[in-house]
Formats: C-alpha cells, structure tokens, sequence
C-alpha cells in the first residue's frame, strides 16, 4: 500500500492508522488520546490532518486528472480536516501535515487553544512539568497566546484516587486514556467521566482505584491530572537522573526507568518493552521503592562486646577473619537471596568451589527442575491459557496482565519505522473479552474473577489437570486438548511440590497430549538464571532451610530470622537494611538493592535482561561480587572474580552466554543444565513488603479520609461548590 | 612642549584640590549604589498573608547557569501554610561562591519570589558559610551571614555599607536599605 505523506511516499502494510502512516514518513503530528496499547477514539481531536484518496469511476478505472501521459489520478480531498488516529490509510492516499498545510495548522492551533481554555497555568507547581506531552505541544502547535480572558474552571485541585494517585481535576484534558486503560488492560470497570462539557471530570467507583495496576495512569496522563503520591514535588523531571533498568521485585523483569536524584531513589516509572511489560509495571514495582533510600546500611557493622558498632570494611574483614578462626574454609555456608544477579551467582559459585564448602544455596528456589518454554507474548497471543496453583498477582503481576491481553484477543500491536504503532485500529473500546478461553484453579485470585472456568483447590497439582475428579478440572483438561496454542502457567502451589521423578514426566505427558506450553513461574527474580548455576547443597551440606544446623554462615540479603529461624554459628549478613537477621549477626556487610546493580538477570521466560545502577547513595555499600571478594581476602582463599567484569568473564566460559551489551529489550538464550535439590521448605510468594510501604504524613489526606469528608458532606460531588462566582460559563 | 603647559596640567591638579572627593571612606561611610545593583538574593513574601512566594518549582536552578541554586519542595500542610497553593520550597539553597549574580533566576521565576538585592558584603572564612539558606535570604533578614554574626557577637544592629539611591527596586517588596 503506497500513501504519500506530504509529498513523501511509502510503502505500508494494510490496515495502518493514518497517524502511523505519518510519522512513519517522518512527519509529526499532535496527539493526546492515542496510545499504542488502547484503542484509538479520537476524543482530543488534536491529530488532524488534510486527507483524499484517488476515486474510480463505474469500469474500475481511476479518475484522472491531467491530460496523455502525465495523467494521474486525481484526488478527492475530504472537504475538512480529519482525525489521524481513527482514520485508516488506504491505497493511494495523499496526506497533509500543518508542515505543508495551513488548514491543518490552524485547526491544530484552534483545538490547542479549546484545549488550554480550562487548563490551569500552574506548570511550576506540577510534577509533569518538563515531561508534559500538553506543555511540549502547546510549544509546538498553539498560538501562543490566550485570547480567553474569563475565569478558568474551579474544581479540586487535590483529589486522591487512592493512596497512591492524586488526581487534579482541574488540568483534566478529558483524552480518556485512563478510563479506557482500566477498561481494556486489566479489565476493570473503576473509573468514569461523570458530568458533561468543561464539567466533565472522572472519579472512581466507591473504594477507590484497585491495587494492582493502577500506577500505569500517572505514566499515560498526558497531562499532570493524575500523579504518583509516592513521588509528588520529589524533583522537577529535568532533575532527575533517570536510568533505565530492569525490575527485580518479581521474576517478570519489566523494564522500568529509576528516577534518582541527590542519591535517592524518587520515582519509578515504566519503560517499553514490547515482549514483556509492553508499557504497563504493577503497583509494587512501581510505588514499592522506598526502601531503596530509607534506612539503609551504609557501613559495616561488627559485634563489639555483644553490640553491633559501625566500622570499615578493613575492620569488618579482620572480624571474620578471628570469628572464622579455627573453622575450616569448607565449614562456612553461602546462601544467598534469588534476586541476585547472575554475575554474582558466578561469583558465589566459583568461591564455593574454592572452599569447597558443601552449604550452598538461593533462596527463593522451588525443589525441582520443571519444563518452562513459553514467552509472555506466548501468552498474550495463545488461544487457551490454564493456570494451575498461581496467585499471579503475588509472583508475577505483568503475567497477570499478558493473560488478560489473551482474552481481549491477543492483539500485539504492529512496529513500524517510529517504534510501536501509535494506533493499532484494530483494538476497540470496551472489548469482548473470551472468559472461557481462561481456566484457572487453585486459590481465588484477581485472575479467577475473569476466568470461564474457575476450580477451587487448597491444594493444586498437576493431578486435578491430569486425572480431574471435578467438572471444572474436565473442562480446563478440554480446554488445553482443544486449543491450537495452549499454555499452562504454573505456579507456587505445584511448584513447591514439585519432585524430580514424577513431576516431570507427568508434565510431558501432559505437554505431549496437549501440545501445550509451560510457563512456570519462578519463585524469585533471578531463580531460573540462578538455576543454571550449581548454587544448591551439595552432598552433605546444609540447605537455606538448615540455616541453624550450619558452623558458620555467610547470608546474602535472606532474613530467616524474620521467618522464624534461627541462625547456627558465627554468622556474616550482607545487606541492606538492619534486618531481624541483621540484629543477630556477628558481622553485617553493607548491600545494594536490585536499582544500584550493574549486572545481568533471567526472567521468567528465560531472557537475559541487563541491570543499570541507578545514582543511589549507599555509603560504602557492595555488591555481592566485591563483598565476595572480601570474604575471600578473610578466609585466605584467592579468587580471580574481584569485579563485574571479570565475574562476565566467568559466565562467558561458564554458561556461554555474552552478558556484556545486551539490548535493553533483552534476549532469551540457552542457559545449559538446571542444578535441583530438595529445599526442606515451601516458598510462600508475597510481593508487597512491609518495608515497601510509604509512611504517610500524618496530616495529609488519605484514601480513608475522603470517604469520611464525603459522608460528612452528604456525598456532594467535589466539583459542586468549588465554583466560583462569575464562573465559566 | 613648556612651561605654560605644565602650568595647565598643575593647574588641574589644584583644582581637583578644592572640589567634593567622590572616593568615600568605605566601610566607615555608606557607599552609594544604584536601585538595579544586582547583589545578594532576597526571598520576598506576598504582603498581605505573610507567605512565601516561592512555591519551590525550581525554576531558578533550571535557569542558573552556574548551578547555584538547590530547591527541594514539599506539599504544603493546608491548615497551616507556608506558600499559597499546594507546593512550598523545604530547602532553598544558593550557594554564594558559585553565583556569578547575573540575575537570570530572578528573571525566571514565575512568581517574582527571587529578588536579587543589593548586598554584597559577604566575605567569610568557610566554604560551607557561603551556602545561604531560606532563613539567610527571606525579606527582613537584614545583612549577610557574616554581618549578622558580627552584630549578635557585638549586640548592635546590623550596620549595612552601603545606601541605594532612590531606595530599593519596586520588586525588593518589604526590603528596606538605608537611603
């Protein structure tokens, strides 16, 4: 399909937008209300364009223009400027930008101007400010001046969706983003416009925005109308310093952008990755930072005379030196937590080999190797999708998310020469959805509210799939049976009973009825790539379970004491807050969190994703490989891995794989053999911590009381009595 | 070249004698400066409530080409604020040694709150006593940071070197400097 945009021709595939077909060309044009993963409406009318198409007479040939050779088929332009995003290119179609046509640039710079009639003028107090899609068009395309000389519209400029989201009615463009957002990405029917014309503003139902997803509003506002609590007046955008990384609160690996500034860790927002988080991150991911800058550990610490004191590392050094004295190298045990990277599971794993210790281990881990072949746009495109014993909402959110794109058809929008295409026509508002291509079973969840067929089961193993003693469990059997490209997703529930022998081959005689895919969902961020490595007990060593039993132990960012254990032998912590673990060490190293890493992680698909270090400030803080290096300097031991690039190095020999410069989308590779062993224990996933949750100012509003100040005003709408006399109208 | 031209030239010379010198015995006398002398920063407030005009937006270290400037904003608490609106400046710092005066901040606030007045006695012993804080630079804080350790260890007022003629600028709002 050729369309010439502004005398530019190009070659496009059928069914492209016309906003796509513009900047495909290189041209620009303005927008509020498209996105790329919602549906295009066409509600800020800001994308206008001049458009025709060559017509054919009754016999099928073109209507021409011009006379003998130098005839062309003339075309018919639409008499008034139409709307890109809703408009699909067509064959022979003739496009004009505001670059080559005054219509279109007067009617972009009169929508600007409707548009900024109620927008306030407070740009230096809001956080968008410098990041504002509204800010750099108005620039771009508006007159420049306002001719509007009357009083803007008044309404609550301070207005909590939730404890997370504040919304500002008042700089409400009314592009819909974020009502279809909710409607058409996790599926949740919460927020509406109520009110009509410059009244109209949106509020949620009663409760509040749902926990889970709602943050992904304040990344497509394309104005400041919502705007994360947890970072509100933190630093003006332009001040941060933003680095783009990968997430390691879950095993999804979303690409996200750390927003630092003066060494703290401020904002978190999402990145595009078309193959995993596409745009969206969850609420943990996103509002659950704080513990980054909170509290840390910034030196480390020993025990003098039964008091934890704060040293340096030369001293630290020397303290395990004499509480490891007279214990063999081989009697300290390694454990480490799974969101470690790969690099320092290389490092870990060359200095057990060193002193021979038999006490290795990562925690969280399931006990057994379970096949696991599926991406995350295998489950966004798969005809059926059965989730066995998973809470994806505690150990994978964004997976949560790529189901629901599955029952919403499983449309992946199209790339073009300007990235993802910004209005993919063929996603509608208020899509159908298909529940009964979705069985799950297991627990309740939010997944099972939209699932066909939902089976509750305390306790989900593979057996309710493979001999099913209910109706639900037949028709999920069916389901995989009758489906082109099944998937199961595989969770806690039957991982943590997972055993080596029957497990396995009942799963690939259920991969091989079915045809289907596995998706296995890992416990911890980086426990399939930590997998790969030889980082579980070895004959005669203690497990993480068996933390109490060992002579010594070197814990890595793990708290069993939290957990109700107890720690054996003199003990080294190496992490980042004081943690219950921490109080009872002889020796605390000081760690850095999963945002200030360089270094490589494995998600749950199996893609390598690289880790930037955000500019956090962590004192004299390590990362494992270096505080690895000081073990090793303690125990006597020499090891070549003392760096990021030399533990690189390892992993090149070690798993064949190059971790050095790999794209920021990733890339899914062969990792080798998967190390298993019996855990002695059963991981119970949890995304929200306690140490991830913002305390709140005491005097500020919150969620609860609105609700209070709304029942004490009988449930006046809040826009009511915020107008001021010679208003609007 | 003779003598009635050197005669000129002492001529000169003696009448230099009898005029007004324009040299003043600073610091014992007030020099004279010009309402648009661009010296230390004032933070003003809004006349009638009190509060501060700055609303922490950090325009002003986004303008300085210096990068002086330090803000770090909070949510104003509505029963008792600190700035009209919802955002105030927790922390306003400029740093004195790097600030070349150029008057661009002043030009880029949105709310006239960042005056540039016309001090500029603040010769100190430390670096770090040259970052002058919100409480350094609000309207009625009178004198620099040196100036004003000077006055409390001697229990006087403040005394100022200097006189604006015609009084400060109309945007110098509450600030007073000797005439």
């Amino acid at each position: 399909m050729k369309v010439t945009i502004d005398g530019v021709q190009v070659e496009l595939p059928a069914g492209t937008s016309a906003i796509d077909a513009v900047f495909h060309a290189g041209q620009d044009v303005p927008f509020f209300c498209a996105h790329s993963y919602l549906s295009p409406v066409g509600a800020c009318r800001m994308c206008l364009i001049e458009s025709g198409s060559p017509r054919k007479n009754p016999d099928g040939s073109f209507v021409m223009e011009g006379e003998g050779d130098a005839a062309t088929p003339k075309i018919f332009w639409f008499p008034k400027p139409m709307a890109s995003c809703t408009m699909q290119a067509t064959e022979g179609m003739h496009i004009r930008t505001a670059a080559t046509s005054d219509v279109v640039a007067k009617a972009q710079a009169g929508m600007m101007e409707f548009t900024l009639l109620n927008h306030p003028l407070d740009c230096p107090t809001c956080d968008k400010g410098g990041a504002c899609e509204l800010q750099d068009r108005a620039f771009e395309y508006g007159y420049g001046a306002s001719r509007f000389g009357f009083d803007r519209r008044h309404a609550d400029k301070h207005y909590p969706l939730s404890d997370f989201v504040i919304l500002d009615q008042e700089r409400c463009i009314h592009c819909k983003r974020c009502v279809r957002y909710f409607e058409e990405v996790p599926g949740q029917e919460v927020l509406d416009f109520i009110e009509r014309g410059v009244h109209t503003f949106i509020d949620t139902e009663e409760g509040g925005l749902p926990t889970g997803f709602q943050g992904n509003i304040t990344d497509i506002c394309p104005v400041g109308a919502l705007l994360d609590n947890v970072a509100r007046f933190r630093g003006r955008n332009w001040e941060y310093d933003h680095t783009p990384t990968t997430c390691t609160l879950c095993p999804a690996g979303c690409s996200i952008t750390a927003d630092a500034r003066n060494g703290r860790l401020e904002r978190v927002v999402a990145r595009e990755n078309r193959e995993v988080n596409e745009a969206w991150i969850c609420d943990a991911g996103r509002f659950g930072h704080v513990f980054a800058s909170e509290a840390r550990l910034t030196k480390p610490l020993v025990r003098v005379d039964g008091q934890l004191v704060e040293t340096g590392w030369d001293e630290a050094i020397a303290a395990i030196r004499a509480g490891l004295d007279g214990l063999n190298p081989a009697d300290l045990a390694l454990f480490l937590h799974a969101d470690s990277t790969l690099e320092e599971g290389a490092a870990l794993e060359a200095l057990a080999a060193l002193t021979g210790t038999a006490s290795v281990d990562h925690w969280p881990r399931y006990p057994a190797e379970v096949l696991s072949n599926a991406t995350l746009n295998d489950i966004a495109t798969a005809d059926a999708v059965v989730v066995l014993g998973a809470d994806l909402g505690e150990e994978a959110p964004i997976v949560e998310l790529r189901v629901l794109e599955m029952l919403r058809g499983g449309i992946l929008p199209p790339e073009y020469a300007h990235g993802t295409a910004i209005a993919d026509l063929r996603l509608v508002e208020r899509p159908a959805r298909k529940p009964e291509k979705l069985a799950v079973i297991g627990s309740p969840s939010r997944l099972s509210g939209h699932a066909g067929t939902f089976v509750q089961a305390s306790h989900a193993d593979l057996l309710t799939l493979i001999r099913p003693d209910s109706e639900g469990a037949r028709t999920a059997l069916n389901l995989l049976n009758s489906a082109k490209n099944p998937v199961l997703i595989l969770g806690a529930d039957v991982l943590n009973g997972a055993s080596a022998g029957a497990f396995a081959t009942q799963l690939s005689d259920l991969v091989a009825r079915t045809g289907a895919k596995v998706m296995a969902i890992p416990a911890a961020a980086n426990s399939r790539g930590l997998g790969h490595l030889n980082l579980v007990p070895r004959t005669g060593g203690q497990g993480y379970a068996a933390v109490n039993h060992t002579r010594a132990a070197f814990i890595s960012r793990l708290d069993p004491v939290a957990a109700g254990q107890r720690l054996g032998g003199f003990s080294i912590v190496h992490d980042t807050h004081l943690t219950a673990t921490a109080q009872a060490a002889d020796v605390v190293l000081p760690a850095v969190t999963g945002y200030e890493k360089r270094g490589t992680t494995v998600n749950v698909e199996g893609r390598l994703l690289p880790l930037q270090q955000a500019a956090l400030n962590a004192g004299e803080a390590a990362d494992l490989i270096r505080t690895l290096a000081a073990l090793a300097e303690a125990l006597g031991v020499r090891t070549r891995i003392r760096g990021l690039k030399s533990a690189q190095a390892l992993l090149q020999t070690r798993l064949g794989v190059d971790v050095t410069g790999l794209p920021e989308a990733g890339v899914i590779r062969p990792l080798g053999p998967v190390y298993a062993a019996p855990t002695g224990q059963a991981h119970r996933p949890q995304l929200w911590t306690e140490r991830m949750t913002l305390k709140p100012d005491p005097w500020k509003a919150t969620w609860v009381d609105r609700i209070e100040s709304l029942v004490e005003n009988k449930w006046e709408l809040p826009m009511a009595g915020a107008q001021t006399a010679g208003g609007d109208d | 070249m003779g003598v009635l031209e050197i005669a000129k030239g002492m001529g000169i010379t003696l009448g230099k004698l009898f005029q007004k010198p324009v040299t003043v015995s600073y610091p014992e006398q007030r020099a004279t400066l010009q309402p648009r002398f661009r010296g230390r920063h004032v933070l003003t407030r809004h006349p009638g409530t009190n509060l501060e005009k700055c609303i922490g937006c950090s325009l002003c270290a986004a303008a300085c080409p210096a990068y002086a400037i330090y803000v770090e904003a909070a949510e104003n608490d509505p029963a008792n604020p600190t700035s009209p609106g919802e955002r105030y400046a927790s922390v306003y710092e400029i740093n004195m040694l790097r600030c070349i005066f150029c008057g661009m901040c002043e030009e880029a606030c949105p709310t006239g709150a960042v005056v540039m007045g016309n001090e500029f006695e603040m010769a100190d012993y430390r670096y770090g006593d040259f970052v002058y804080a919100k409480e350094d630079m609000l309207v009625g804080v009178e004198g620099s940071l040196p100036q004003r350790r000077e006055a409390a260890r001697k229990g006087q007022p403040v005394r100022l070197g200097f006189k604006v003629e015609g009084g400060p600028r109309a945007e110098l709002e509450g600030v007073t400097y000797p005439q």
